[in-house]
């Protein structure tokens, strides 16, 4: 991770085609659960490449590239979401079709699952749907989300447990 | 506790980035970085263009400026003497080759002959500087020193309330002398 965020770094277009790899589906996937939009998340994962390479001078002094790029997205997509708010528009938590791969491939009985999964993460609070999201789907560590949300480690841990327990009742038929 | 919602939450396959964004946004990264080496270049052009336009800027100015100091100089001191060394050298050149060529080396070395001529004109100037700076004018009672100002000029002064009365000083003294 070092030689790639010195190469990072140095401008080297192919380090960014190797951090989009290993990076841009999970990035994605936050985006729409953040924004509702797929288009909206197509921009911002944009943006934040776009931003990266911007200030890459600063990646000298960053203590972990994941994070990092994440916060780049979430402050992208805050400044999108703040935009949306001005015009008075609130949004939608997407629906199962935008967030999972629903595909004819794939059995009814993880489609319903898919549903119901969407369903109750967009019962969630925006910050207990946050940490779901970044650590069931982005698969980051609680530390890292400690990093990108600046909360403590227990803090985060907690508000991931309390989620689940929030979620249950809503995919309880899943689960029987 | 909350394990089986989190086993169900892996078994969903979350949707990626469509692919046809890769490309794009690769490419717009690539351009980026290229127009930000880019502009570094004439960035350094445009820096080394300012420091020798600065440069020829303060050479032109500080020839005016020396130019003026001369002027003012020269109006104040008089056009500079011819010295006497130009006019050897002159001699000499014109010994060595002829009187045309030790006259024109002579206009060049000595100062050109408007300053010349200007030495009159510089003395009259001169002169009647001397003659207004020695000029003896005579003193008016109006310009008489005042023994105690604070004093002098409280007598003067309106008492405070009163209504400001203005008066014309008339001058008819020769009119009562006649």
């Amino acid at each position: 991770m070092d030689d790639l965020v010195e190469r990072l770094a140095r401008g080297d277009p192919s380090a960014f085609g190797v951090l989009y790899d290993a990076l841009a589906d999970r990035l994605h996937h936050y985006l729409v659960a953040r924004l509702g939009s797929r288009s909206d998340a197509d921009d911002v994962l944009q943006e934040t490449f776009l931003r990266l390479a911007r200030a890459r001078g600063k990646l000298a002094t960053v203590s972990n590239l994941t994070s990092y790029v994440f916060a780049i997205a979430r402050n992208e997509s805050s400044r999108l979401l703040e935009a949306a708010r001005r015009r008075g528009e609130a949004p939608l938590f997407p629906s199962a079709d935008m967030l999972f791969d629903n595909g004819a491939a794939i059995d009814a009985r993880r489609r319903e699952a898919a549903d119901l999964v969407a369903a109750a993460m967009a019962a969630l609070s925006p910050e207990h749907r946050e940490v779901v999201e970044l650590k069931a789907f982005a698969g980051l560590t609680f530390r890292e989300i400690g990093q990108l949300l600046e909360e403590p480690l227990g803090t985060v841990a907690t508000r991931y447990r309390t989620a689940l327990e929030k979620m249950r009742p809503r995919v309880a038929e899943e689960l029987e | 506790m909350s394990d089986d919602v989190e086993r169900l939450l892996s078994e969903i396959t979350p949707r990626g980035a469509p692919p046809e964004l890769r490309p794009r946004i690769l490419e717009a990264v690539a351009e980026d970085l290229n127009a930000a080496r880019r502009p570094r270049a004439s960035r350094s052009v445009l820096a080394l263009a300012a420091v020798a336009a600065a440069l020829v800027l303060s050479l032109a100015l500080n020839y005016q400026v020396s130019r003026a100091s001369e002027r003012r100089l020269a109006r104040i001191l008089g056009p500079i003497p011819a010295s006497r060394r130009a006019l050897e050298l002159a001699n000499e050149i014109a010994a060595i080759t002829d009187a045309e060529t030790g006259r024109w080396a002579y206009e060049r070395l000595a100062p050109k002959r408007g300053a010349e001529q200007a030495i009159p004109k510089h003395a009259r100037e001169l002169q009647r500087l001397i003659h207004e700076l020695t000029l003896d004018l005579p003193e008016t009672d109006d310009e008489a020193p005042e023994e105690n100002p604070r004093l002098d000029r409280a007598v003067g002064r309106r008492p405070g309330g009163g209504l400001p009365v203005v008066r014309r000083v008339l001058h008819v003294e020769h009119v009562q002398e006649a």
